[in-house]
């Protein structure tokens, strides 16, 4: 009787200590899991997604980006970031100096805000503040300055930070999202993600969730568009059946916070292509 | 609440409308219906929603006021289960979620 008393309290403790560890731990094993998952992808290779696993996909993709669909968006947002003038005579410039539009820097807890910020949300919170509209936050033109901006990030190192019990609250606010099942199929990010990485669901085969951040935004054949990370996570909640939330809202802020942490140390290469 | 009180609530909702005025059916009908959609809104604010049970619900209300009541309560059970499994998916996963952690 003592025995199992012992063993149920010392599970306890086990699985309070697994689930709360901190996020360098977290990070350590869900790295951990995808190298002895996949050890022939070498390790930087995982910002390819599927295409670092399957061989065909990956020949197909690389003629793709001989002659990528979204440099007409990487245009157009050059375009819209440099020559865009605010109606208070400001523009995106006078927003993202010092190195601000670089990728490396989102997305990073605010502490005066208390909440993440995205680069997308730091591109309409620059138009809000000069007096214009924000923009729609999954497509269209956020998305091609955030391609423009993406494209002068790719070889960085995706760096994020969480430190201070506010950004930890928001990571484990993300975290939780991951590995919540919702929708009326019952689904989580983790299902798919981690333990299908790498099988098919239908003609596709799921991509593993390390490195998922680094290429986005991404031109998407289903889309016929360039779309944000938000508006992927839209599409996975609508897939398993669950309500889709609006684009920076803070649990997908939270949930983008999480997954980019778990992807420090490798680069940046969006934008990208994807089915 | 347990479900199975819920859905005996709805079945009793349904068969006493059928034995109703057009005005008491039509008072039951707005009542179940809005306690499916209360349930919706309460899922819908901690993010547990599912993708289509508002549109069950707003096709129920429609079906029914075009006269196709037996469609229109098919389909308004269905919005409330809906409604009342996502709460209960949230309850579940409250603490669900930390068994999918990788460790």
């Amino acid at each position: 009787m003592c025995l199992r008393i012992f063993s149920v309290i010392f599970m306890c403790c086990f699985l309070s200590c697994a689930v709360w560890a901190d996020p360098a731990s977290d990070q350590t094993a869900f790295k951990n899991y995808f190298y002895k998952k996949f050890p022939e992808i070498p390790v930087g290779d995982f910002i390819n997604g599927v295409y670092a696993i399957d061989q065909t996909r990956r020949q197909q993709w690389l003629e793709i980006e001989e002659f990528p669909p979204y440099d007409i968006a990487i245009d157009e947002g050059e375009i819209l970031f440099n020559e865009t003038v605010f109606s208070d005579g400001s523009s995106y410039s006078d927003c993202f100096v010092d190195g601000k539009r670089s990728k490396k820097n989102y997305p990073y807890f605010d502490v005066n805000r208390n909440t993440v910020v995205t680069l997308e949300l730091a591109i309409n919170d620059c138009r809000v503040s000069h007096g214009e509209q924000p923009l729609k936050y999954k497509t269209g033109d956020i998305a091609k300055i955030s391609a423009y901006l993406a494209l002068h990030s790719r070889g960085e190192i995706i760096e994020v930070e969480v430190s201070g019990e506010a950004a930890i609250n928001a990571y484990e606010q993300g975290k939780k999202y991951y590995y919540s099942k919702r929708g009326q199929l019952n689904f989580a990010c983790v299902d798919c993600h981690v333990a299908s990485s790498g099988m098919r669901i239908r003609a596709e085969i799921l991509s593993p969730s390390l490195g998922h951040v680094s290429n986005f935004p991404v031109y998407r054949f289903k889309w016929g568009s360039i779309g944000t990370l938000h508006r992927r996570f839209s599409g996975c909640n609508s897939q398993v059946r669950a309500k889709p939330l609006a684009g920076q809202s803070e649990q997908y802020k939270n949930l983008e916070y999480f997954l980019s942490y778990m992807s420090n140390g490798l680069k940046f290469n969006g934008p990208s292509t994807r089915r | 609440m347990s479900a199975h009180k819920r859905l005996f609530m709805i079945c009793f909702g349904v068969g006493l409308m059928t034995s109703l005025s057009a005005e008491e059916a039509q008072l039951n009908f707005d009542t179940q219906w809005q306690k499916a959609e209360d349930l919706r809104l309460r899922a819908a604010l901690i993010g547990y929603e599912w993708r289509d049970t508002e549109k069950i619900l707003r096709r129920s209300r429609e079906e029914y006021e075009a006269g196709n009541k037996a469609q229109a309560l098919s389909l308004l059970s269905q919005g409330y289960a809906q409604s009342d499994a996502a709460l209960a998916q949230a309850t579940r996963e409250e603490d669900g979620w930390k068994r999918r952690v990788i460790e």
